[in-house]
């Protein structure tokens, strides 16, 4: 079986239902099968981003710490749109992790580069 | 062409599971192979055994059930997320001690895993998303 290149694009905030983390664990997972793993935050799955989450009080995971688990995994290809990070008040100075921002084309270009594109 | 099938949404609160099977029937007839389906996020609701379909609707998961049963194409679910959803099968109902179990037997419990296995076997994945 050959190795492929698979883009996650996470475009929906975390803490709004499972399926904010259970991306994340998707992303592991292509990270543990050892592909070739990018990842693109867009729209309101910026929030993701957002750096110094504290879920205590809500008593679930924390999306923040399990961004931080990428890196061991060995998913480094993080990105995010640019755009979407601008019209929530956001620049990459608030991120937890170091995600490049990017424009729509080039977001256009990773779609277009990647062999599966799965999208939440 | 080997397709490989995620399936993201709920059924009843999305078309995903129904969409995704038309797709299925679809690409069988053509000719081509599905490596497998698989169900995450809400979409793992569609193997919950104790639904019941009104009787002038479509039963999407029944409808699933026939086409494994015709073509041999795996359904999967991935455990995680059924078991935090009710859906569960006979040993993991005994092993966290729950009273009943709720598997549809059409859909096979699996490791998130067998996504990522199934997207590397597969020429193209196709998501049906929420």
């Amino acid at each position: 079986m050959n190795k492929k290149r698979i883009l996650i694009l996470v475009r929906s905030p975390p803490y709004a239902g499972a399926t904010s983390y259970e991306t994340l664990e998707a992303v592991l997972v292509a990270g543990v099968f050892e592909q070739a793993v990018t990842v693109v935050f867009m729209d309101d799955g910026v929030f993701q981003l957002v750096r110094n989450q504290d879920t205590g009080e809500l008593g679930v995971r924390n999306v923040g710490k399990g961004l931080r688990a990428l890196d061991t995994y060995d998913v480094k290809e993080l990105y995010v749109d640019g755009a979407s990070l601008q019209q929530r008040g956001l620049t990459a100075a608030d991120l937890e992790v170091p995600a490049k921002p990017v424009d729509a084309v080039h977001i256009g270009n990773l779609i277009r580069l990647n062999d599966v594109v799965l999208t939440s | 062409m080997k397709f490989a099938l995620a399936v993201f949404g709920a059924p009843h609160s999305s078309q995903a599971s129904a969409s995704a099977l038309r797709f299925a029937e679809a690409a069988v007839a053509m000719g081509h192979e599905l490596v497998r389906v698989f169900f995450y996020h809400d979409a793992v609701y569609l193997a919950n055994e104790l639904t019941v379909a009104p009787q002038d609707e479509i039963d999407v998961a029944t409808s699933w059930a026939e086409f494994a049963s015709r073509t041999h194409v795996e359904l999967a679910v991935c455990i995680a997320a059924s078991l935090k959803r009710g859906i569960i099968d006979e040993n993991e109902s005994r092993r966290y001690s729950k009273a009943a179990s709720s598997l549809n037997p059409a859909f096979r419990v699996v490791g998130l895993g067998q996504l990522i296995e199934a997207s590397m076997a597969a020429d193209r994945v196709v998501t049906f998303a929420a």
